[in-house]
């Protein structure tokens, strides 16, 4: 394990540590980080420049001056409560063997993850992420699974039928980690021998016992992680709902609806993939007179989803999109005669 | 041209290219692949041959996602099961021929 920079006069002793002070200095919100970021500064940066004594590190001070937002989440960070906290939560997660994880491209210090790439590139990625588990690169090609969690006996069976066919292709599956579709979803995913990425607006820990024995399957399969966008006690709420959401999208190519009624959280997280990220979504048909499916079918109706009839059909729906997105990368050069 | 020999006809021509311009690194698992797709194997005479059915499934799918391949093989067993319970809960299938 690389060894913590410890700073003078700053409170903290590692980077986690002192994006965690700005993150709860700065009322919970990613602004500071966001600030810090565009400075171009570490947390234990800007905590030295502004909390050690005048002189010290004076160019950074003024660039962090330069930035109210971020020098009053500085200042807060240093009060006795959030400190507290923070080392509170830097304790619980090392019981729990989960991490952080960031966006700059640059790792902590304290750990090896590396930020999905995936999430990267969606609109509204979170600055920071609970991760419980080994994200791996090949969680780039991922499908979301999404459905109601008083699904009727179709809706699982079809979950779990898309399930294992996506991960029998090596596709990671994503799922909201709720009971229904998504433990169907997760469960059939896992047992076909395939990566699951269970993903949370609520913290990692604020779950009861039956996902809580679930999450902890997922990772020690060895090929799972738990995500949050929350700290660990958060408990769940409808904001952190959407926050879950937003991951959820932000972590998967395309998603596929399962059944979701008409006002399932489901059908809110699949009208986020398709309106707010701008992923593709694809929804399975279900009878005209199940409220579980009256959300799916409207979806498909609005043109909003792609009809999904079959597990070929999401395969080569997903192999469309990650194609899309990698021809643009690779940009392959053409001879003159037009061959590749 | 099967299936198979569009996969591999594709990767070839983009292998093929000078180094400095696009050239596919693929490990042992896909060059094995890749080549049963280069010969016009098909799912079960590459399994026949050797080939792990999970690996085939998942490496031609792999390369195919990233675009290395044109198209990908196919597991026949798995395709007719999911249209045959597909078509059994009535939801679907793929249509037959007239």
């Amino acid at each position: 394990m690389p060894r913590p920079r410890r700073k003078p006069d700053c409170p903290f002793d590692t980077e986690t540590q002192a994006q965690l002070g700005l993150y709860f200095g700065g009322g919970m919100s990613s602004k500071p980080l966001d600030r810090m970021l565009q400075l171009r500064l570490s947390a234990l940066d800007c905590c030295t420049a502004m909390l050690g004594p005048v002189g010290r590190a004076s160019d950074d001070r003024a660039r962090v001056e330069a930035a109210p937002d971020l020098v009053s989440a500085v200042m807060a960070a240093d009060s006795e409560e959030v400190r507290m906290r923070v080392f509170k939560q830097v304790k619980r997660l090392e019981d729990l063997g989960a991490k952080l994880c960031w966006p700059t491209g640059r790792r902590l210090d304290e750990s090896e993850l590396v930020y999905p790439e995936l999430l990267r590139a969606s609109p509204a990625k979170p600055q920071l992420l609970w991760v419980w588990g080994e994200l791996s690169e090949d969680d780039r090609y991922a499908v979301a699974i999404l459905g109601t969690a008083g699904a009727s006996k179709y809706g699982l069976a079809q979950a779990s039928r898309f399930a294992v066919a996506a991960a029998r292709h090596g596709l990671t599956v994503v799922t909201g980690g709720e009971v229904g579709v998504d433990h169907a979803a997760t469960r059939a995913a896992l047992d076909a021998g395939g990566r699951v990425i269970v993903a949370l607006g609520a913290g990692l820990e604020a779950h009861g016992r039956p996902h809580h024995r679930l999450y902890q399957k997922v990772v020690q399969s060895g090929r799972g992680v738990v995500v949050s966008v929350s700290p660990l006690d958060t408990g769940p709420t409808p904001m952190n709902q959407i926050d879950g959401d937003y991951l959820i999208a932000g972590l998967s190519i395309a998603a596929l609806l399962v059944e979701a009624g008409p006002g399932s959280g489901a059908l809110t997280a699949a009208r986020v993939v398709r309106q707010e990220v701008g992923r593709h979504l694809m929804a399975l048909p279900g009878p005209i007179d199940a409220p579980t499916s009256e959300g799916a079918n409207r979806l498909i109706a609005e043109g909003l989803a792609d009809l999904t009839q079959s597990t070929e059909a999401m395969l080569e729906t997903v192999a469309r999109r990650a194609r899309a997105s990698s021809t643009t990368r690779c940009q392959p050069v053409r001879r003159p005669d037009g061959s590749c | 041209m099967s299936t198979g020999q569009a996969a591999g006809r594709q990767l070839l021509t983009r292998g093929g290219l000078p180094r400095n311009v696009f050239r596919p690194k693929l490990t042992d698992r896909e060059r094995r692949v890749f080549d049963a797709a280069e010969r016009g194997l098909t799912f079960e005479q590459a399994v026949d041959e050797g080939i792990d059915a999970d690996c085939l499934r998942v490496v031609s799918y792999r390369l195919y996602l990233a675009g290395l391949a044109e198209s990908r093989f196919i597991d026949p067993g798995e395709s007719a099961h999911a249209n045959r319970s597909a078509s059994a809960r009535g939801v679907g299938g793929s249509p037959r021929p007239r």
